[in-house]
C-alpha cells in the first residue's frame, strides 16, 4: 500500500482541498475542521502551522508568492493569510459557502466561486478588494484556471459549464454583467464533481459523480468538438455490483500535460488524454481521494485521503485521513513515446 | 572427513542477471524473471524475455517499449536476450562465479578458522580488560538495584508550551513568530499544561480572552493575527467546532440518498459536500445579525458550547 508516499501530518476532519505554493516549497491543505494548515517541504519535519476559522474550510489557494494564501469555506467569508507577520484579512463575503477559488498571477485577481449561484472577483492590492460579481444558473461546484490561454472554466451545478476570458472578468466592473465567451452543458449525464484544465490551455478533463471521465476541448470549431470524449474510470467489482464512485479530484500535470484522478473508491489514476491511455494506477488506498495537487516544478503529487460523506467508504474506515505527498510523478506522468 | 569436503564444494545457485538474486532452482528464476523484469507496464502481459516485451510492445501497443523494471543500473536494455541463465554475458558469468567462489572460499576459511579456534583462552587476561568488566557489572547492577527515573522531566513552570505535548501535534504557532516576540504566549489554559495529552491531530481549544469582537461583513484594516490560534477572528470559544470527534456524527440532519444500482451518489441535485454542510457538526451561523435564524444559533451555540467545555 502507498509505497514511497512521503506522509505528513493530517488535519483533524476530512481535507477539501490541497494547494502547493508556486515556488513548490510549501504545500496548504484546507479541512472540514475549520483550520488550514501549511506545511513546510523543504525544511526539516516538522508539524504544520494551523490557522483556525469558525467554519470548515472548503476552499484555498496561494497568491504569487508562497507568504500569501486565500481561504473560504462554509463561514461564506474570503480571507487573505500573510503567513510571514500572521496577519489575515477579511476581503469581503459571498451570501453562501464558498466552494472554490483561483488565483491569476497573470492579473493578480482572486476569483471565487460559491454555492449562491455567483463567481466574484477581487483584486487583494485595492482599497474595495470585490471588483466584481457574476450571477450564474446554478451553484458554483469547481473552477479551474487554463492560465496558458487566460481561460476560466466554471463548473456547477445541474451540469452547468461556463467559460470566461480571464481578460474581460478582470477587467469588468461591479454592477455590470458579462457574458461568458462560452455556456456550455457538461459532457457528462451526471453532477461535476470535479474540473481540470490542460496545461496547454486547449481543454479540460471533467470527472462526475458517476465514475466518468469527460475530455472537452475549448475551441467551438467542430473538428475540434468532435475530438471530445468521455470514458469510465472508478468503477469496481463489489459483489457482482458494479460500483460506481465519484471522482473527487483531477489535477494536470504542470510540465506532461497528462492527469491524474483521485476518486472515492481510494484508487488514483494517471491519463493520457492525447493517447486516450491509462499510464498508471497506483495502489488503493484505504479511503476515498479528496483532493489532488501536482507541485508547479511537477515533481510532486499531493495526496489529501479522507472520507467524501458519499456512502463510498463503509462505516469502519470513515475516520481515516491520510495527508501525503507522492514524489516519484515526474516520471510517472511522462506519455509513452509513440513507435 | 565427509563433512568437511561438503563445505568445500562449491555450487553455484542460479541467478538472475538483471537484479543478482540468487534462486534455488531455474524454474523460480524463470517465474521471477518475468514478474519481475519482464511485465508489461501497460497492459498485464508477461513475456518471457526482454525482446519478447520489446515486440509485444511495439506490435501490441505501438510504442518503444519502457526500459526494464527492477533492474540494477545499466542493466534495464533489451539487446541482450536472457532466458533464466541462457544468454548471460560470459564475462558477467566469469565475474560472478568468481566473487561467489571468493565469497565461498572466505566463508569456508573463516568456518574452517572458527573449528580450530580453542574453546578456552589459556592467556592471561590483562588487567585493564578485568577493570573494564567489572564498571560493567557494577554499573549493570546499579542499574538493576535502583531503576534510573528515564523519563525524569521537569518544567519551567512558566513556559507557555504545554508539556508532554507529543510531537506531531501541532501546537499552532506559525514557525516564523514576528522577530519581537520571542515566546509565544501560553495558548493552553493553565488548567490543562500538566499531564494534558491531547490526541493526535488535535486542534487546541482557544481563550476567550484573545478573541477580538468579530468585525462583521465589512472589509477589516489588517488585524494582527500574528498567533493563528490565539487571535483569528473567532467569536467566542461557544463557536469553536466539535473537532476530531468522529464518533458523534449527526447524520440524521441529512436526507441522503442511499446508493442504488452501485452508483455511491446518485442523488444529482445536490453534492455530497452540500449535504455534508448541512451536518449539524458543519453548520456555521453568521455573528453578525444578517437575518439568520437566531433560533438554529441558539441550538447549535449550546451543543457546541456544551462541546467546548469539555476541553477546558
Amino acid at each position: 500500500m502507498s509505497t514511497g508516499d512521503h506522509s505528513l501530518q493530517p488535519p483533524a476532519d476530512g481535507i477539501s482541498a490541497v494547494v502547493f505554493s508556486p515556488d513548490s516549497t510549501r504545500l496548504l491543505v484546507s479541512s472540514w475542521d475549520g483550520s488550514i494548515q501549511l506545511h513546510h517541504l523543504v525544511a526539516p519535519p516538522q508539524p504544520p502551522a494551523i490557522f483556525p476559522h469558525p467554519a470548515a474550510v472548503l476552499a484555498i489557494c496561494f497568491g504569487s508568492s508562497p507568504t500569501i494564501a486565500f481561504s473560504g469555506g462554509l463561514d461564506k467569508r474570503v480571507r487573505q493569510w500573510d503567513f510571514e507577520t500572521g496577519q489575515t484579512r477579511v476581503l469581503g463575503k459571498h451570501d453562501d459557502a464558498i466552494s472554490c477559488m483561483v488565483w491569476s498571477a497573470e492579473y493578480n485577481v482572486l476569483i471565487t466561486g460559491s454555492w449562491d449561484s455567483t463567481i466574484k472577483v477581487w483584486d487583494p492590492s485595492a482599497e474595495i478588494p470585490l471588483r466584481s460579481t457574476q450571477t450564474l444558473p446554478s451553484r458554483v461546484y469547481n473552477l479551474s484556471l487554463a492560465a496558458s490561454t487566460s481561460t476560466l472554466l466554471v463548473s456547477m451545478a445541474h451540469r452547468h459549464v461556463y467559460v470566461y476570458k480571464l481578460p474581460e472578468l478582470a477587467a469588468v466592473q461591479e454592477g455590470q454583467p458579462l457574458r461568458p465567451s462560452q455556456e456550455r452543458e457538461s459532457a457528462l449525464k451526471f453532477m461535476t464533481r470535479s474540473v481540470a484544465c490542460m496545461i496547454d490551455g486547449k481543454g479540460w478533463a471533467s470527472g462526475s459523480i458517476e465514475g466518468r471521465i469527460a475530455v472537452e476541448y475549448f475551441d467551438p470549431d467542430p473538428a475540434t468538438q468532435s475530438q471530445k470524449y468521455a470514458f469510465r474510470a472508478h468503477r469496481q467489482q463489489v459483489d457482482g455490483v458494479d460500483c460506481v464512485y465519484p471522482i473527487n479530484a483531477l489535477a494536470y500535470h504542470p510540465v506532461h500535460n497528462t492527469f491524474a484522478s483521485g476518486g472515492s473508491d481510494g484508487f488514483i489514476s494517471i491519463w493520457d488524454h492525447s493517447a486516450k491511455k491509462r499510464m498508471k494506477l497506483y495502489p488503493k488506498y484505504p479511503t476515498s481521494i479528496s483532493s489532488l495537487a501536482f507541485s508547479p516544478d511537477g515533481s510532486k503529487l499531493a495526496i489529501g485521503a479522507s472520507y467524501e460523506h458519499d456512502n463510498a467508504v463503509n462505516e469502519h474506515d470513515r475516520g481515516t485521513i491520510m495527508l501525503l505527498v507522492k514524489d516519484t510523478v515526474m516520471e510517472d506522468c511522462k506519455p509513452k513515446a509513440k513507435a | 572427513m565427509g563433512k568437511k569436503r561438503k563445505t568445500q564444494v562449491f555450487v553455484l545457485k542460479p541467478w538472475c542477471w538483471y537484479c543478482e538474486r540468487e534462486f534455488e532452482d531455474e524454474k523460480v528464476l524463470l517465474q521471477h524473471q518475468k514478474s519481475k523484469h519482464f511485465k508489461c507496464q501497460l497492459c498485464p502481459r508477461k513475456l518471457n524475455t526482454a525482446g519478447g516485451l520489446m515486440v509485444h510492445s511495439q506490435q501490441v501497443h505501438k510504442c518503444e517499449p519502457e526500459p526494464l523494471t527492477n533492474t540494477l543500473p545499466g542493466r534495464d536494455g533489451y539487446d541482450i536476450e536472457i532466458f533464466g541463465m541462457e544468454g548471460v554475458p560470459t564475462n558477467a558469468l566469469a565475474e560472478w562465479k568468481a566473487r561467489k567462489e571468493s565469497e565461498a572460499g572466505s566463508a569456508a576459511f573463516a568456518s574452517a578458522a572458527a573449528a580450530k579456534r580453542p574453546r578456552h583462552s589459556y592467556t592471561v587476561i590483562p588487567e585493564a580488560d578485568l577493570q573494564a568488566a567489572l564498571a560493567q557489572h557494577k554499573a549493570l547492577m546499579a542499574a538493576r538495584d535502583n531503576p534510573a527515573p528515564l523519563m525524569q522531566f521537569t518544567f519551567p513552570p512558566a513556559s507557555g508550551m504545554p508539556p508532554f505535548l507529543p510531537p506531531g501535534i501541532a501546537p499552532g504557532f506559525p514557525p516564523n513568530f514576528p522577530p519581537n516576540m520571542a515566546m509565544p504566549p501560553p495558548t493552553f489554559a493553565p488548567a490543562a499544561a500538566p499531564g494534558f495529552a491531547p490526541p493526535p491531530g488535535f486542534v487546541p481549544p482557544f481563550p476567550s480572552s484573545g478573541a477580538p469582537a468579530f468585525p462583521g461583513a465589512a472589509q477589516v484594516p489588517l488585524q494582527p493575527a500574528a498567533f493563528s490560534s490565539a487571535t483569528p477572528p473567532r467569536p467566542s470559544p461557544a463557536q469553536v467546532l466539535p473537532v476530531g470527534n468522529e464518533t458523534n456524527k449527526q447524520t440524521a440532519v441529512t436526507t441522503d440518498v442511499l446508493p442504488k444500482d452501485g452508483v455511491m451518489w446518485p442523488d444529482t441535485a445536490a453534492s455530497p459536500a452540500e449535504k455534508r454542510a448541512l451536518q449539524g457538526r458543519y453548520r456555521y451561523t453568521s455573528p453578525t445579525p444578517d437575518g439568520q435564524a437566531m433560533a438554529l444559533e441558539d441550538i447549535a451555540a449550546g451543543r457546541k458550547r456544551k462541546a467546548a467545555a469539555d476541553f477546558l
